[in-house]
């Protein structure tokens, strides 16, 4: 497994603000990997570091194994996606594309072939002598991203590319870009804030707050397996619960036990639990569910696929449960009485 | 890296010499004894003595407020005019307008010049401080204009609803509402009038009978009287005083009225 | 009478803004078409014409003579050429020099750029009449220059280049235009939006290929204007040449000065006048035609 861009301890300081701190991550060869953080988090400053714009002021970067701390962007294997994309306004979509290449002085029939291929990867065929003023958003986006991909970098970077969209060409855009990163096979680096394009995409995540590494890992295991409340929490929501720890089960101040898996060594005396949304039954009724508790729904959201309530406690905590609308006979209204409940396995423990 | 920056500071100081020197100069040599360097018997006055006693010099100076103020005063309130007949009226052939108005500034100097006095000459007008005056004032309107209009392009029509919600006429809206708030325009536009007016040179000389700007004066002692340059050494540096001056007073006066 | 009202009555209201927009422009009408455009015109007219030297009377109308006599006199075809070339050398010069110091301010410095665009135009203040004064007295055979340079021994003579002549007349018109022209392509260059500068530098070109092939072609309309702003008034410049020029560096507009102020051949000079006129308009058209009207409107 070759590594394609390596950080070690890569650390930016601007003055006294430190931007990013202490950072070290590796990027294997033909990964879709995430930088997801909130704003402010340290991720377009490593991106730009990684591309050539900054320069770290502690720390190490390596580009297919090569040291490329101070290189300068125009001679780094990288291309970058602009989260404005930065299309040139006075070339057309063709100049524009080429640009890299003809700095590269790639031969002129070579120019024509990849432009080509390019254009009907992205499905947008022919339009080589438009204006970039004549494309719309989702075409922009997609030109951004060809004028980068032509140059065949080592590694693709991309910087929030699809914040300015809609919903809609949103999701189309995400089916694409994982459908040319599936027939390019190039290594992406992508930044963005947006967890469910991260957990869509990647096939690996980093999450970062405020300038450092929180945890690194899978989609499944950032989402099914947080390791800190701040994953928990920022990777869609989640009910926290705390309590003391006997036997099996975590005893949470006025609302009883929660009995979780006997697998989870716990050497503290209080544990924070974390219970995804989606894994908590909602009925008047609940059979066959390890932890039962009684609860009255404050609110509810309809939303097509699922429905969100916040169910408050006997403990006057307030939860949230996303449940799916297919079964449901009717939503529950605010003020009516409930059982929620989830199994042992659902209950994730937070160290 | 560094070579590029290196070509930069040799460019931008030599930028900076050509721009400053020629003026730095000028002071040192109105307190110098002699019209050339060496510095001989510095600092004196002779230069300033002699500019006092020497004919039309002063009255040039005066003549030349004259003018701008004038031309000040009439650019300015053509300009108003124009630019809220542009931006808040509607009238027929607003781009025969524009283009008419932006004529002047693309026509050189010395055609308007003598154009004009050809003109006015055959009118049966004599050249004199009235002629540089109506030259000057076709100069200004264009950028009076200009100003003014983008001003008015800038300015919330609801604050003037509001008022006249309220009660206000036309005349008390425009007194308390409008004119306050372009009056930055305004006095940027009279900056600008003033300064066209005062440092023309072409134009002037053009139009000029027998009572001279400053400019004029300059001009016509460099062309026939070359001995007696040295005092306008000294005149110069009074008129750029003088000038420094009053663009102080007329900032802070911008300052105020944007306040 | 409230907004409310104001948007039910259209049709009187229209008229009487119609009526108010002509009035609040005739004064500006008035005055444009009197000061300028009748007397333009009248020019124009009379470089058809030809007056009687001493009566000035209309000799005969309409005739060609006056503009035979400029280009059938080779002195006077000298000086028509030598202007123009004159006029180029500067607006080049002048142009490029702006050029490095708008970039120098828009890239280099961080803070108070306006203070020191400002800052080159201080001189003219006072007088366009005054730096043209210190150049007088900086330039020519025993002007400070050429004696400065005598009294610390690097020359024995004074340089024939610094005297008054036409090599002056550029040097001079260079220096007192450029800082005029640093605003508008400071502007140009100002808008830029950064993020293309650094798109450029990550498809691989070096800083000096970005500045060819995406900062210059984005700065062009900011270049036009300037290139404008200097043409114009150089080619019918008269003042300076009178002032350091000599005899050698005349240029045309001298010659209409002459013959209006001079020698009152009022015909001739305006034939002159009007072939200086049509050098001005047809520049004009072919800067117009290569940027386009609206892009050089933008940038005003």
């Amino acid at each position: 497994m070759k590594i394609d861009v390596e950080l070690k301890n890569v650390t930016k300081k601007y003055g006294e603000i430190v931007a990013v701190d202490d950072v070290s991550f590796a990027v294997e060869r033909g990964q879709f990997f995430s930088l997801l953080g909130p704003s402010g988090c340290g991720k377009t400053t490593t991106l730009r570091m990684i591309s050539g714009f900054e320069t770290p002021t502690e720390g190490e970067i390596f580009i297919e194994g090569k040291p490329m701390t101070n290189v300068p962007p125009f001679k780094r294997p990288t291309n970058l996606v602009f989260q404005n994309l930065a299309l040139f306004p006075h070339m057309n979509v063709f100049d524009n594309i080429t640009f890299g290449l003809r700095i590269k002085k790639v031969p002129e029939n070579e120019i024509q072939k990849r432009v080509k291929e390019m254009l009907e990867l992205v499905r947008l065929p022919g339009y080589e002598k438009r204006k970039i003023s004549q494309l719309s958003g989702g075409e922009k986006q997609r030109i951004a991203i060809v004028r980068a991909l032509v140059n065949r970098p080592a590694v693709l970077l991309l910087d929030e590319p699809l914040g300015p969209l809609d919903l809609k060409l949103r999701e189309e855009m995400i089916v694409e870009l994982k459908r040319i990163k599936r027939e390019v096979g190039t290594t992406f680096i992508y930044v963005t804030h947006d967890q469910g394009e991260a957990l869509t995409m990647s096939d690996k995540i980093v999450v970062m707050n405020k300038g450092k590494v929180v945890q690194i890992g899978t989609p499944m295991e950032i989402y099914e397996k947080p390791k800190s409340k701040f994953v928990a929490d920022f990777i869609g929501g989640t009910n926290f619960f705390e309590g003391k720890y006997t036997d099996g089960a975590v005893e949470v101040d006025g609302l009883g036990k929660i009995s979780i898996e006997s697998g989870a060594h716990v050497s503290k005396k209080t544990l924070l639990l974390s219970v995804k949304p989606e894994k908590i039954c909602i009925g008047k009724k609940l059979k066959k569910v390890d932890n039962i508790f009684d609860g009255k729904v404050t609110e509810s959201f309809y939303q097509g696929r699922a429905i969100t309530y916040k169910v408050l406690l006997e403990n006057d905590s307030l939860i949230t449960v996303v449940a799916p609308s297919y079964g449901m006979e009717r939503v529950f209204g605010i003020g009516e009485k409930v059982k929620v409940g989830w199994n042992k396995e659902d209950a994730r423990v937070i160290t | 890296m560094k070579k590029t920056n290196i070509l930069w500071a040799i460019v931008v100081i030599f930028a900076i010499i050509l721009a400053f020197s020629p003026i730095t100069i000028l002071f040192l040599l109105s307190l110098n004894d002699s019209p050339a360097l060496p510095l001989k018997n510095f600092p004196t006055t002779k230069w300033y003595e002699a500019l006092f006693q020497f004919p039309g010099a002063m009255e040039s100076i005066v003549n030349s407020l004259m003018v701008a103020g004038v031309t000040t005063l009439v650019a300015v309130v053509l300009g108003i005019c124009g630019g809220y007949a542009l931006v808040r009226t509607r009238f027929v052939g607003k781009s025969f307008f524009t283009g008419l108005l932006l004529m002047p500034m693309v026509v050189p100097y010395i055609i308007m010049g003598i154009s004009l006095l050809s003109f006015l000459l055959r009118l049966g007008m004599e050249p004199s401080l009235i002629t540089i005056i109506i030259g000057h004032i076709l100069l200004a309107i264009p950028y009076a204009t200009l100003v003014l209009t983008s001003r008015f392009i800038g300015f919330n029509i609801s604050l003037e609803e509001a008022a006249m919600d309220l009660g206000a006429d036309r005349l008390t809206t425009f007194r308390k509402i409008t004119l306050p708030l372009i009056m930055p325009g305004i006095i940027t536009a009279a900056i600008l009038s003033f300064i066209i007016s005062w440092e023309d040179v072409a134009m002037a000389v053009l139009l000029a009978g027998s009572q001279q700007t400053a400019p004029v004066f300059m001009f016509s002692l460099v062309t026939k009287l070359p001995k007696f340059v040295p005092i306008l050494t000294a005149m110069s540096t009074i008129m750029f005083a003088f000038a420094i001056v009053l663009a102080i007073l007329m900032r802070k006066a911008e300052r105020f009225s944007i306040s | 009478m409230n907004p409310r009202e104001k948007e039910a009555s259209q049709s009187p209201k229209t008229k009487k803004i119609e009526l108010r927009g002509i009035l609040l422009v005739v004064p500006t009408y008035l005055w444009l078409i009197v000061t300028f455009l009748i007397p333009v015109i009248s020019v124009l007219m009379l470089s058809f014409a030809e007056l009687h030297p001493v009566t000035k009377n209309i000799v005969s109308f309409p005739t060609m003579n006056n503009y035979l006599t400029l280009f059938t006199n080779l002195d006077y075809v000298v000086v028509l050429l030598r202007t123009l070339l004159l006029t180029v050398a500067v607006t080049i010069s002048s142009v490029g020099l702006a050029y490095a110091v708008a970039y120098f301010i828009t890239f280099k410095i961080l803070k108070n750029k306006y203070t020191i665009l400002l800052a080159f135009q201080a001189p003219y203040i006072a007088s366009y009449m005054m730096v043209l004064l210190a150049w007088r007295l900086l330039l020519g055979r025993s002007g400070v220059i050429n004696s400065l340079l005598m009294s610390m021994g690097l020359t024995s003579e004074p340089i024939e280049l610094l005297g008054y002549n036409a090599f002056s007349v550029w040097l001079v018109l260079t220096a007192t235009w450029f800082p005029w022209l640093i605003l508008p392509i400071f502007v140009s260059l100002e808008k830029i939006d950064r993020s293309l500068l650094e798109a450029s530098q990550d498809l691989g070109a070096s800083p000096f290929t970005t500045f060819l092939k995406v900062t210059f072609p984005l700065s062009l309309p900011g270049v036009f204007v300037a290139i404008l702003f200097v043409f114009i008034p150089t080619i019918g410049e008269f003042v300076a040449p009178a002032v350091v020029g000599g005899t050698t560096g005349l240029m045309f507009g001298n010659l209409i000065y002459d013959f209006f102020l001079k020698g009152f051949r009022w015909d001739i000079g305006s034939a002159f006048a009007v072939c200086l006129l049509c050098i001005v308009i047809l520049a004009v058209l072919v800067l117009f035609r290569k940027i386009g009207f609206e892009k050089l409107m933008e940038s005003l």
